[in-house]
């Protein structure tokens, strides 16, 4: 035996439907935002900065902070980065690293060991290759 | 749509605002509950990070038509529903799982901690749907003010500790209860080894969030969700039967069992330091505090 059920919703119900709203839509239009964002960017990129200024010297090493930044349009699962060394233009060494999983936007911040004193030699990055999920 | 002849209807006369509370938090306890083993799972958060922004609004999509299935076969409400209520409580369902997940995302250090928006939205993308179907299954869970110290005659928990007074027993079944829960959890994580990336990826200073969260949540679940016999629950005499006092209780044990379980399966050992045991034990007793409030609400 059924039957029908005609009620109004409270006031407390109407609040807490128009804040799901606000939270639901809030993160909807966050991913909007990304996805055109993202399409304005185009192409795929990463940016890698040196901080030497906040280099530090250990045990006769210097450790250099460094900072790897996904500045494309497509989350990248690993990149083979050369980290370049150089004394007046001269390469004095070179290092491969691997980034793995650096999202949209995302960052990954690391220190570079080496004997180079920061102060007289000059710090680069170069891209070998990129892999996407 | 067509509700049983005698079924409860809302508004409660003087009572909507507590009523919408108290299914707001039934709902995100048992939320927590079903989605908390996905959303402590590094793999998850990797995959967040690594899909776009149509893929997590794909998985939005996804994961309200699976909650509208569930909130209409079940439901977090004390009442039927109809028609477009339905559409409405899938969406606060939604919410209140994009709420649990901004908490603990946060809590971990996993957003909102220097990460871009799009880190965010692809972690909630991906652990939304366990955790809005738990809530969307609030009343399936846990059945509202089902007695847990009222058993049926006959049942195994009223026979068990005959010989101990009737202050002690509820306090030892409640704390067997509670290890058993947090026992369950641990073993499953705990040899997957997702622990030692979680360890390396969940900022230290985040730590004492952690531990808060874990009495908020575990607190939630027991005594302010109106699950089985909340009303027993605050009655209840017994050593250790404040709210307070059992929340802190249950979080020790689960302390205690991951720490346990982690030297069992040698992710602890005496090299182990005295930091070492102590992060991993704090982010591990995070989802075992919770199983073990669910165990305690089972006995």
């Amino acid at each position: 035996m059924t039957t029908r059920s005609r009620r109004a919703a409270s006031a407390a119900e109407w609040v807490t439907l128009t804040l799901s709203i606000l939270i639901v839509g809030a993160l909807v239009a966050v991913a909007v935002m990304e996805e055109q964002r993202r399409q304005e960017t185009g192409g795929v990129g990463v940016r890698v900065t040196f901080a030497a200024d906040r280099a530090e010297a250990r045990d006769g090493s210097y450790y250099v902070p460094y900072t790897v930044r996904n500045t494309g349009a497509q989350a990248i699962t690993s990149a083979e980065i050369w980290i370049e060394v150089f004394a007046e233009e001269r390469l004095v060494e070179s290092t491969e690293v691997t980034v793995e999983f650096l999202p949209l936007q995302g960052t990954q911040e690391a220190v570079y060991v080496t004997t180079a004193d920061p102060a007289t030699h000059e710090f680069a990055a170069r891209l070998e290759s990129l892999q996407f999920p | 749509m067509f509700e049983p002849k005698g079924a409860p209807t809302r508004p409660r006369p003087g009572h909507e605002w507590s009523d919408e509370l108290d299914d707001a938090v039934r709902g995100l306890a048992s939320g927590f509950l079903i989605g908390i083993p996905v959303v402590f799972a590094v793999d998850t958060w990797w995959l967040g990070d690594q899909i776009g922004p149509l893929e997590a609004l794909f998985l939005l999509g996804v994961s309200y038509a699976l909650t509208l299935a569930a909130v209409y076969w079940i439901g977090f409400r004390r009442d039927l529903r109809r028609g477009w209520q339905y559409f409405a409580d899938a969406l606060e369902a939604m919410a209140l799982a994009t709420l649990a997940l901004v908490a603990v995302f946060w809590a971990l250090g996993q957003i909102g901690d220097g990460q871009p928006a799009s880190i965010a939205v692809g972690r909630i993308a991906v652990a939304i749907a366990p955790v809005s179907l738990g809530v969307a299954v609030a009343n399936h869970l846990l059945a509202r003010d089902a007695s847990r110290f009222d058993p049926d005659r006959g049942d195994a928990t009223s026979l068990r500790g005959g010989w101990l007074s009737d202050r002690w027993r509820r306090t030892v079944i409640e704390l067997a209860a509670s290890i058993a829960g947090a026992l369950f959890l641990c073993i499953a994580i705990v040899p997957v080894d997702d622990l030692s990336a979680i360890v390396t990826e969940v900022p230290v200073r985040n730590l004492p969030f952690v531990i808060l969260l874990s009495l908020l949540v575990t607190y939630s679940v027991v005594f302010a969700a109106g699950f089985s016999g909340e009303a027993k629950r605050h009655a209840t005499p017994g050593l250790l039967q404040t709210p307070f006092a059992e929340t802190l209780m249950a979080y020790v044990a689960a302390v205690m069992v991951s720490l346990v379980v982690l030297w069992m399966f040698g992710r602890l050992d005496e090299d182990s330091t005295l930091f070492e045991m102590y992060t991993k034990s704090v982010l591990l007793a995070f989802p075992a505090s919770m199983t073990a409030a669910a165990g305690r609400l089972a006995v």
